[in-house]
C-alpha cells in the first residue's frame, strides 16, 4: 500500500510542477532569437559564411558605415562606422579618414589611431592560412595603411577601385582592440595567430552590443555596451541559441521560449500566422540557389556519367539547363515568392544591377532538340545533394529530374551530409557530378557574387569546375576588364559580356532568390534588411520597433 | 584478485580497440578540411593547413601521433573552435551528466519499487498498468516520445519548455522520455529477476520459519535478486549514450551527445575520437564495475 501511495504522490508532484506558468521567462528588456545555425569564431576574416556574417553587426564596427536599410549601396558615417568623416582622392587611390573620438572598446579601453592601424594592416599582411583568402578577397588591392597625424588614418589602393569604400565598410574591416588582442596568448607585444584564435572565442568590439557569453554552435549572448559613442541599443540583453530543428524553433516560439525564429520553411508559415500573437515576415535573400556541372569545359570523362555521353559536353549542359522550367519550381515550392531572375545580378548591386540580360531561359523545345542532334539521349548521371542545408534542395532535385528525364536524361539523385575526401566519387565538386550551390551575395557587387565563385581564382574555378570555352587567359583578362572599369556603363557592359559566355558555357544554372521567412511576436517589428548580406540579425537602435520598449 | 586483474586488462584492450576503430572510423568519413576551409583556397593554402593538421601524414604516422598524444594527455583542439578538445568536452559534459544523473535516479526509485511490487502482486490491476507502462516504454524510441512530449505539453498545451536546461522546468521533458526507457527495463528486470526468487526453497523456508514478509521480501528476496538487476544498470549506462544523443538534438541541448554528432557531421575529428573513446571508456568501465559488483555479491564468481 506504501508503494502504491508513493507512486500516487509522485505523480500529483509531478502534474504540479508542470501545471507552472512558463510566461515568468520573458524579459521586457530582452530578446531571444532561435536561429539555424551558429557561428564557431569571431576571429575577424576567418569567419565569412553565410552562417557566421549574421552575427557581426551588433558588437563590432568598421571604420565606413552602411545604409543597410535600401539596396542603393549608400556609405557615409551617418550611417555608422568609427571614421567621423572620410574624403575619397579624385585619383581613387586615397582615402583619408577622420577617426571618431570618444569611441570606447567593450573591454574599457578607448579607440586610438594605433588600434585602427593595427586592424587594418593584419588585414593586408595576413599569414595564417585561414585567414588569407578573405585578406586577398577585401585587401588585396590596399597597398597600406598609414598615419597622417594623431587623428587621421590614410588608405592607399594599388589601382583605382570602385570597390574600396564597400570592401571598408564590411565585417573583415572591423577594428578590435591592439593591445587586447595580442595579450590573449603568447608573447603580448607580438599578434601570434593564436591570438586571433583565441580573439574568435572573446571578441572585443566597439558595436552597440558586447558578447558576454559566446558557446560556439550553440549560443551567443550580447549585452548592451554603456559607453557606447553613438544611439544607445535598445535592448538590455541579446540572446541567440541554435535551435536546428525547424519544427523545434517554431515550437519554442509559440511556447513563449523565444521572441524570433529564423529560415522557417514555406509549410510552417500557417502554424505561426495562426497562433495567436504571433506572425512571420520574410523577403527575398540575396542569395542565389544555383546547380552546376563539376568538370564543365574540362571535358574530362568521368564515371558519374555514362549512357548518351561520358563527359558533360557544352550541349548537354545547354540542354540540361534549357530544360529546366524554374518559374514552375518557384510556383510548386516556394508558393510564388522566390525570385527567379534572368541573369546572375541581384537588385541590391544599385547601378549595377543588370535585370536586362538574358543569361538563363526555359526553352524546352531546344533542349529536345539538343539532346537529339548530339546523340545524348540516355545519358545517365549523378546529381549530388545535402537533403537538409538548402531550404528546398532535395525537392528541388526531384522535381528537376523529372524536368530532364523529359528530355530524355537519366539522373539519379544521391544524398549525403558528409561528403567524401577530395577527388573521390562522392566528393564535393567531383567531375562528372551535378549538384546544387549557393552564390551568396557577400557584398553588394557583381564581383561579390559572381565574382567571389567565378572569378579566375574565385571558388569554383581553384576547384575546377568550369574550364571557359574561351580558354583561361582570355577569360581572365575579360574578367580583370570588368573587375577594373571605373566607368558604370562600360563596366556593365563588360558584365554582359561575361554574362553571355556564362549563357554559352551553360556549367552552371542560377535557380532563383530563396524567399527566407521569420517568426515573431506580433508585437516585434523586425524585417531583414535589403542593404544588408544574407540573413543578418540586425537590432542596433533604429532598426526595428519592438512595443515592450514603447 | 586474478578476476580483477584479468578483467582490468580486458578492459583495456577493449579500450585500445575502441580508440583504433574510432581513428579508422574518422579516417573513412571524409577530410574536414573540405568542411571548414574557407572556399577559394589554392592548393597550396590547401595543403598548408592539411600540413597543419597534421593531415597530410600517412595514416600510421598519424595514428601513431595520435596514440602518443593520449598517452601524453595531448588531445589536440577542435578544428572549428580551436579551443582544446578537453576543455570543449568538460564545457559540455555537465549538462549530459546532469541528464543522465536524474533520469537514472527517475528510473531507479520509480524503477525498482514497481518491478518488486508487480513481482509480488502478481494479479492486481496496478501490475497490470505497471507492466503495460514498462512495455510501452521499451517500445517507444524516446525520441518518438520526446517530439510527442513537445507536441502535447509545449506546442498544445504551452506549460514545458522545449530548448536547453535553462531552469528545472526544462528538465522534465529530456529527463522524462530518458528515465522512461530506463524505467521499463528496470521494472521488467527486477520484477523477472523477483519472481524467480521468490519461488525459491530458502524463500519458502524463510516464511516458515515465521518471519515477517517485510523481511523475507527485502532481506532475503531482493539481495539475491539483485545480480541481474545490477547487470541491467550497467548495460543502461551504455544504452543511455545512444538515447542522449536523439535527446539532446530534439530538445537542442548543449551537451555531449549534440557535439559528437555535430563532430560526426562536420569531420571534426579530435572532438570525435576523444568523444568515442570517453564514452567507450565509461562503458568499459561501468561493465567492469558491474563485473567486480558481481564477483562482489556472489562469491562463486570469485572463485571461478
Amino acid at each position: 500500500m506504501k508503494i502504491k501511495k508513493f507512486v500516487r504522490n509522485f505523480f500529483i508532484l509531478l502534474t504540479s510542477i508542470s501545471s507552472l506558468s512558463l510566461t515568468s521567462f520573458a524579459n521586457a528588456v530582452e530578446i531571444k532569437v532561435g536561429v539555424l545555425n551558429l557561428s564557431a569564431t569571431f576571429a575577424p576574416a576567418q569567419s565569412h559564411s553565410n552562417v557566421d556574417s549574421q552575427f557581426f553587426v551588433n558588437m563590432m564596427e568598421p571604420l565606413i558605415g552602411k545604409n543597410a536599410k535600401n539596396m542603393d549601396n549608400e556609405f557615409g558615417p551617418m550611417f555608422g562606422g568609427l571614421a567621423e568623416s572620410y574624403e575619397i582622392h579624385p585619383s581613387k587611390q586615397i582615402i583619408d579618414f577622420k577617426i571618431r573620438k570618444g569611441v570606447k572598446f567593450h573591454n574599457g579601453d578607448d579607440m586610438t589611431i594605433e588600434d585602427v592601424l593595427f586592424s587594418l594592416q593584419s588585414m593586408i599582411n595576413v599569414t595564417d592560412p585561414i585567414r588569407t583568402e578573405r585578406s586577398k578577397e577585401f585587401f588585396g588591392n590596399i597597398a597600406r595603411a598609414e598615419a597622417l597625424d594623431e587623428n587621421t588614418v590614410r588608405v592607399i589602393t594599388k589601382k583605382p577601385d570602385f570597390l574600396t569604400e564597400l570592401f571598408l565598410s564590411s565585417q573583415q574591416s572591423m577594428i578590435y582592440p591592439k593591445k587586447y588582442l595580442m595579450g590573449l596568448t603568447g608573447d603580448p607585444d607580438i599578434d601570434e595567430i593564436s591570438d586571433y584564435r583565441a580573439f574568435g572565442l572573446a571578441p572585443v568590439g566597439t558595436g552597440p552590443y558586447k558578447v558576454t557569453s559566446f558557446n560556439p554552435r550553440v549560443e551567443i549572448v550580447y549585452e548592451r555596451h554603456d559607453d557606447y559613442w553613438g544611439e544607445k541599443a535598445p535592448y538590455d540583453k541579446i540572446t541567440m541559441v541554435r535551435i536546428p530543428e525547424a519544427a523545434a524553433r517554431v515550437t519554442a516560439l509559440i511556447n513563449g521560449e523565444i521572441d524570433l525564429a529564423t529560415n522557417i520553411a514555406p509549410d510552417q508559415l500557417a502554424t505561426i500566422d495562426n497562433a495567436p500573437g504571433y506572425k512571420t515576415t520574410g523577403a527575398v535573400t540575396p542569395l542565389f540557389h544555383v546547380i552546376y556541372f563539376a568538370g564543365a569545359g574540362y571535358d574530362r570523362e568521368s564515371d558519374a556519367l555514362s549512357g548518351g555521353s561520358k563527359t558533360f559536353t557544352k550541349e548537354l549542359r545547354q540542354a540540361m539547363v534549357s530544360a529546366v522550367d524554374r518559374d514552375l519550381l518557384n510556383d510548386a515550392l516556394w508558393f510564388g515568392k522566390s525570385v527567379v531572375p534572368s541573369t546572375h545580378s541581384y537588385p541590391n548591386y544599385g547601378k549595377f544591377y543588370t535585370p536586362d540580360f538574358d543569361t538563363f531561359s526555359y526553352d524546352i523545345e531546344k533542349a529536345k532538340k539538343l539532346i537529339k542532334d548530339n546523340n545524348l539521349e540516355g545519358t545517365k548521371l549523378e546529381f549530388w545533394t545535402d537533403p537538409y542545408y538548402y531550404t528546398n534542395g532535395l525537392l528541388a532535385a526531384q522535381a528537376m529530374a523529372e524536368m530532364w528525364k523529359e528530355i530524355g536524361i537519366d539522373v539519379t539523385i544521391r544524398t549525403t551530409e558528409t561528403w567524401a575526401s577530395k577527388g573521390e566519387p562522392g566528393s564535393w565538386g567531383y567531375n562528372g557530378q551535378m549538384q546544387n550551390w549557393s552564390n551568396p551575395m557577400y557584398y553588394a557587387d557583381p564581383h561579390g557574387s559572381f565574382g567571389k565563385m567565378w572569378a579566375p581564382g574565385g571558388a569554383g574555378m581553384t576547384r575546377e569546375l568550369w574550364n571557359p570555352s574561351i580558354g583561361m587567359e582570355a577569360y581572365t583578362e575579360l574578367y580583370n576588364e570588368f573587375r577594373w572599369e571605373l566607368d558604370p556603363e562600360k563596366r556593365n557592359a563588360k558584365y554582359g559580356e561575361i554574362m553571355d559566355l556564362v549563357k554559352e558555357d551553360a556549367f552552371m544554372l542560377v535557380l532563383y532568390q530563396p524567399f527566407e521567412s521569420y517568426g515573431m511576436r506580433e508585437d516585434l517589428h523586425w524585417d531583414p534588411f535589403p542593404g544588408h548580406i544574407p540573413y543578418v540579425l540586425d537590432f542596433r537602435a533604429g532598426m526595428f520597433e519592438d512595443d515592450r520598449l514603447n | 584478485m586474478r578476476f580483477v586483474i584479468i578483467r582490468t586488462l580486458r578492459a583495456f584492450l577493449t579500450i585500445w580497440g575502441v580508440i583504433t576503430l574510432t581513428f579508422i572510423a574518422t579516417r573513412i568519413a571524409g577530410n574536414p578540411i573540405d568542411n571548414f576551409a574557407p572556399e577559394g583556397l589554392s592548393n597550396e593554402e590547401y595543403n598548408y593547413l592539411m600540413e597543419y593538421f597534421g593531415l597530410n601524414e600517412s595514416y600510421f604516422v598519424q595514428y601513431i601521433s595520435y596514440f602518443k598524444g593520449i598517452i601524453e594527455g595531448n588531445f589536440g583542439f577542435s578544428y572549428f573552435s580551436f579551443q582544446p578538445v578537453t576543455e570543449v568536452f568538460f564545457s559540455k559534459l555537465p549538462n549530459t551528466l546532469a541528464l543522465f544523473g536524474y533520469a537514472f535516479l527517475v528510473s531507479l526509485i520509480i524503477g525498482i519499487p514497481l518491478g518488486i511490487y508487480a513481482a509480488i502482486y502478481r494479479n492486481s490491476i496496478l501490475t497490470t498498468f505497471i507492466m503495460a507502462l514498462a512495455f510501452t516504454g521499451y517500445a517507444i524510441p524516446n525520441y518518438i516520445l520526446a517530439i510527442f512530449a513537445i507536441l502535447l505539453f509545449s506546442f498544445t498545451l504551452h506549460l514545458l519548455p522545449t530548448v536547453g536546461l535553462e531552469t528545472p522546468y526544462h528538465y522534465i521533458m529530456p529527463v522524462g522520455c530518458l528515465a522512461m526507457s530506463m524505467l521499463a527495463g528496470k521494472i521488467r528486470y527486477s520484477r523477472s529477476a523477483m519472481l524467480d526468487v521468490l519461488n525459491e526453497d530458502y524463500i519458502r523456508t524463510a516464511r516458515s520459519k515465521g518471519l515477517s514478509e517485510r523481511i523475507v521480501i527485502f532481506k532475503h528476496a531482493f539481495r539475491n535478486a539483485s545480480m541481474p538487476i545490477v547487470s541491467i544498470l550497467g548495460l543502461q549506462i551504455a544504452g543511455f549514450i545512444a538515447a542522449v544523443v536523439l535527446v539532446e538534438a530534439v530538445f537542442a541541448i548543449d551537451g555531449i551527445g549534440n557535439l559528437i554528432v555535430k563532430a560526426a557531421i562536420f569531420s571534426n575529428y579530435p572532438i570525435l575520437q576523444y568523444g568515442v573513446m570517453l564514452w567507450g571508456s565509461i562503458v568499459v568501465l561501468a561493465t567492469l564495475l558491474v563485473d567486480l559488483t558481481y564477483a562482489l555479491l556472489d562469491p562463486r564468481i570469485r572463485v571461478n
